[in-house]
């Protein structure tokens, strides 16, 4: 297994390396449902640039980096641009392999959880058990769907820097289910100061790490030192980033650009067509709509409802925030993809697949063709570019709604057994 | 006593009476008109109407107005403003083919003033001069404000500089409306301002129905204070309006390239203002040694010879007071030949620019800036970009002759969306006889839809680029000399360089647009998709699943009867 993942890295690599040094690049590069105005490397050049010119780079509207990201891309601009390329392919691996380790541990936990929860199940959910040998192709599958996903390679080759931020979001997921609380605050703080919305992410995160803690006691305690210890990482980091920048204006340029959306760039996302055409009178309070929606509408209910499944409730939460955030790109939509064959088992619950399947494939096929169509020959308008937009947010909807739905029912299941019969009568599972 | 006492007041009332009338009106007005056949076959002609007024301190500033129109005088003195210029502008000055005008404008509406250094507000106080000058011109200053204007940092320094003092660009604002149309309602409060109104003098030549007929016309008022002397201890106000028509006589005139003042104004002079000390009218002959050759009727009562800066050149004058004219007056010029085009010398240095790439999603700008001279030139490349071009500065090249050079040096601020523009300003030595492309690019922006102008498909504009230099020779050249404020000033008037202000083309772009019907539409199905995870999401946290009979075997019959069931429970309970 070992031998076929290092071949698995190794093309993905590859694959990787050829494009960037391709043609494809610029065009792919030049996406919009790629590069969105917070991840786009044209503008962290821009802004590298203006740096080293002596120009407050967070004056103007074309960066939207953290000063942290600025001092690291200037400093790589600067003295290694040919390897520039390189340190965005070898981030994008050591990703899929955190990912593929945080799947292992993870399978390894579902199986010890089963062993120890086995006797409360139904007689009959003998067949819903997870096997020893179920354990092993999901973390390979992981990977793989990181490795090999589209969605992915072309965020890595456009050289976008949601590679950093899904490097950031793997790791707090490794080190969530690790338990280590500080490195996990601080990669969490990390991501969140880059990109904002990771933050609702603490919650699993503190959830897991009182789990570790053996005594039910301190439990309470647990979550409020999770708490404190990423606050205080992440005012380190803002005290850091204040520093490098010497003023507060990147805050505007960085999470006040992520909560206003005032760039209407179109993207994968539903706020750019929205608040194109929003009355200007109402834009605040549908701002604040749309980021409550994107953030802590679901936060709550989610984590009451799933609170035993803490890595569901990341990876849904995760999903949520990439279908709902401001400036969605492919990237996030393939970070939380490749975390799904964790739940492989689950699959056979799912009822929407074909359509999910069908609807991802030609939203993918129809952008770039509407795009070309509206932009470039102007036979068509923004109407086409929103109905793509839409049908690729349903259909991500469709998948988590799907995936969540199938752990309840599989719940279900294991506790009530496989009989849908009651008094002879044939039944349904509903919802009441 | 009585008596005495009322001849006392009497005589003290007279006393006071003389002693108002005969302070010493010290200010004048001078009007010229320049006509100059260009070798393209054009006829430009150029108004000049010049206030001075002398004043003995700065206090008494815009008090007690003689000639100066008070109207703008008030607007100027209250804005605390020391420098004051205002273009309005429809068409393209054609540098290749034309030469320099006596004014270079760019197209539409531009304006730049200078405030004094006092100022407390200098953006508000800017905001509120564009206004009051908006409702005196009856154009649309008023759209002047924070987010389309700069404070360049060299091109504005060299006119009307009184002082030796470091000039601190804080207190200038420069803003240009490239899409601003230029009529009749602007050039009527314009003549207002003089002093014999269009109703005596040269004015009266301006009639909208022939200045409009034009290629390029350009209205500018510019004020600056200027030395009275060498040594500049009194400073007096100087006020230009100015008028740049450029005619093309090859449409105008049938067949033929002959022009005079009734053919281009449609009316002959009645004489000249009876305010002004100087009114002469100057027709430039200077292309009738080269080829194409006029006879001027009546013959000219003076000729004057000008030696510029190695250029020689010839005036015919005609001092509209000294004609002693009665009834109507004409100049006209008669070619000898009825079409023929003098030999086009393109001047030292002209610029065109456009824009380049395809679709609406990237393009970038291309300023190209030819140098004829002998030598390297020194220029100052002034950009002026609208907030909603987003400027690339990293992608910023300059190459000349196929060869990139480096700026000698570089002015940016970044524009940031609906408060300020993006603020370019190079300086550049532009090798001897050489091409200079400047390259810049940007990225198609989405605007909010009710930020789109009403014809949204029309595009946007970005207003022109400046190119300042300071020309070591005179050739082309028809500017006034720093130091002179009328036309006759700028005869043999040698000096060490010429200034030249060259405004490029302003561009259009057409942005994508949204559709401006959808709003609801929009609102509705992206609120929808919200809907379609909130719902599923709701029921999944708020409900449990369980095992339902599933009952009769058809589901859509079940459904409709266990519906009408309910309705009828429902009308059971009721009654």
């Amino acid at each position: 297994m070992d031998n076929l993942m290092c071949l698995g890295y190794a093309v993905a690599g590859y694959i990787r390396y050829w494009l960037l040094n391709s043609d494809y690049k610029q065009t792919i590069g030049d996406r919009v449902e790629i590069s969105s105005p917070l991840n786009s490397w044209r503008k962290v050049t821009e802004g590298a640039y203006l740096y080293s010119e002596g120009i407050n780079p967070y004056l103007g509207e074309n960066f939207h980096e953290t000063p942290l990201g600025l001092f690291v891309f200037h400093k790589m601009i600067s003295n290694i641009p040919q390897l520039t390329g390189f340190i965005f392919i070898v981030c994008d691996l050591i990703t899929a392999h955190v990912l593929y380790h945080t799947a292992q541990l993870f399978m390894s936990e579902l199986f010890s959880r089963q062993m120890r929860e086995k006797e409360k199940y139904a007689k009959d959910a003998e067949t819903l058990l997870l096997k020893q040998s179920d354990l092993v192709l999901p973390p390979v599958y992981v990977a793989s769907a990181y490795l090999f996903n589209p969605y992915i390679i072309f965020s890595c080759i456009s050289q976008t820097t949601t590679v950093f931020a899904n490097l950031c979001l793997a790791f707090t997921f490794l080190l969530m289910i690790k338990g280590k609380r500080l490195a996990c605050c601080s990669v969490l703080a990390l991501a969140t100061l880059q990109s904002l919305y990771p933050v609702i992410l603490l919650v699993p995160a503190s959830i897991y790490i009182a789990k570790a803690e053996s005594r039910r006691s301190l439990r309470c305690s647990s979550f409020i030192l999770t708490a404190v210890t990423f606050i205080t990482a992440l005012h380190l980091l803002l005290y850091i980033s204040l520093k490098l920048a010497g003023g507060w204006e990147f805050l505007h340029a960085t999470h006040g650009f992520i909560l206003n959306v005032p760039d209407l760039q179109p993207n994968v996302g539903l706020f750019w067509y929205f608040f194109t055409e929003m009355f200007e009178n109402f834009r605040l309070l549908f701002i604040c709509a749309f980021q409550i929606n994107a953030t802590v509408l679901y936060l709550i209910p989610l984590t009451l409802r799933f609170h035993g499944e803490p890595m569901l409730l990341a990876t849904s939460l995760t999903a949520l925030t990439a279908i709902f955030k401001s400036y969605p790109t492919l990237g996030d939509v393939g970070f939380y993809l490749a975390l799904l064959p964790m739940w492989k088992h689950l699959f056979k619950y799912m009822q929407q697949g074909f359509v999910v399947g069908c609807s991802f494939l030609s939203t993918s096929v129809m952008g770039p063709v509407v795009w070309h169509l509206w932009i470039y020959s102007r036979s068509a308008n923004a109407n086409f570019y929103f109905g793509v937009t839409l049908a690729f947010a349903t259909a991500q909807i469709f998948l988590v709604t799907d995936i969540l739905f199938a752990y309840i029912k599989r719940e279900f299941s294991l506790f009530h057994g496989l009989h849908r019969e009651v008094n002879g009568k044939t039944t349904k599972l509903v919802l009441e | 006593m009585r008596g005495a006492l009322y001849a006392s007041v009497f005589i003290s009332f007279i006393h006071l009476f003389f002693s108002v009338t005969c302070v010493p009106q010290n200010d004048y007005f001078d009007e010229e008109l320049l006509l100059k056949p260009l070798p393209s076959g054009h006829v430009f002609a150029y108004f000049q109407f010049t206030t001075i007024w002398d004043l003995e301190s700065e206090a008494t500033f815009y008090q007690h107005y003689h000639l100066f129109p008070r109207a703008l005088g008030e607007i100027v003195g209250w804005y605390n403003v020391q420098e004051l210029h205002i273009s309005l502008t429809a068409g393209l000055w054609r540098y290749e083919h034309w030469g320099y005008p006596v004014h270079d404008a760019a197209p539409g509406a531009e304006m730049w003033a200078w405030f004094k250094e006092d100022t407390k507000n200098v953006d508000t106080t800017w905001r509120e001069l564009a206004g009051a000058l908006s409702g005196l011109l009856c154009a649309s200053l008023n759209s002047i404000d924070a987010s389309n204007s700069l404070n360049p940092e060299f091109t504005f320094q060299l006119p009307g500089r009184v002082s030796s003092r470091a000039v601190n660009s804080s207190y200038l604002r420069y803003a240009t409306l490239p899409r601003e149309i230029v009529c009749t309602e602007n050039l009527t409060p314009w003549k207002k301002l003089l002093p014999c109104d269009a109703k005596k003098g040269l004015s009266t030549l301006l009639n909208a129905g022939h200045i409009y007929n034009t290629n390029y016309h350009s209205l500018g008022i510019h004020l600056r204070p200027v030395c009275r002397d060498s040594n500049c201890s009194q400073i007096s106000v100087e006020l230009r309006q100015t008028l740049s028509l450029v005619y093309d006589m090859v449409i105008l005139g049938i067949g033929n390239q002959d022009f005079s003042i009734k053919k281009l104004f449609g009316i002959g002079l009645s004489g000249a203002c009876p305010l002004a000390t100087m009114s002469n009218i100057y027709i430039d002959t200077t292309l009738n040694e080269t080829g194409a050759s006029f006879k001027l009727s009546p013959p000219p009562p003076a000729v004057i010879a000008s030696s510029r800066g190695g250029y020689e050149s010839k005036f015919a004058v005609y001092d509209v007071k000294a004609l002693g004219i009665d009834g109507m007056f004409n100049i006209a010029a008669f070619y000898s030949s009825p079409r023929v085009h003098g030999v086009n010398l393109p001047p030292v240095l002209y610029a065109n620019r456009y824009i380049i790439g395809y679709g609406q999603e990237y393009g970038g700008i291309v300023t190209k800036v030819y140098n004829g001279l002998w030598k390297p030139l020194d220029v100052v490349y002034l950009e002026n970009i609208p907030w909603f071009i987003p400027l690339y500065l990293h992608t910023l090249k300059i190459v000349a002759n196929g060869k990139e050079i480096k700026p000698l040096l570089k002015r940016y601020i970044p524009g940031k969306a609906r408060t300020r523009p993006y603020y370019l300003e190079v300086a550049l030595r532009l090798p001897a006889r050489s091409t200079t492309e400047i390259y810049i690019e940007f990225d198609y922006v989405f605007l909010k839809w009710q930020e789109y102008p009403p014809d949204a498909n029309h595009g946007f504009y970005i207003g022109a680029a400046i190119i300042t230099a300071l020309l070591p020779v005179g050739r082309n050249y028809t500017g006034l000399p720093q130091d002179g404020s009328t036309i006759s000033s700028s005869f043999n008037a040698s000096r060490d360089g010429y200034l030249v202000q060259i405004r490029t083309e302003t561009l259009i772009i057409t942005m994508p647009t949204p559709d401006f019907s959808m709003p609801y539409n929009v609102i509705c199905l992206a609120c929808t998709v919200v809907a379609l995870a909130f719902g599923p999401l709701h029921n999944m946290t708020t409900k449990r699943l369980r095992l339902k009979d599933e009952g009769g075997q058809n589901h859509l019959i079940s459904l409709l009867k266990s519906a009408f069931k309910r309705s009828s429970e429902k009308k059971e309970k009721r009654s």
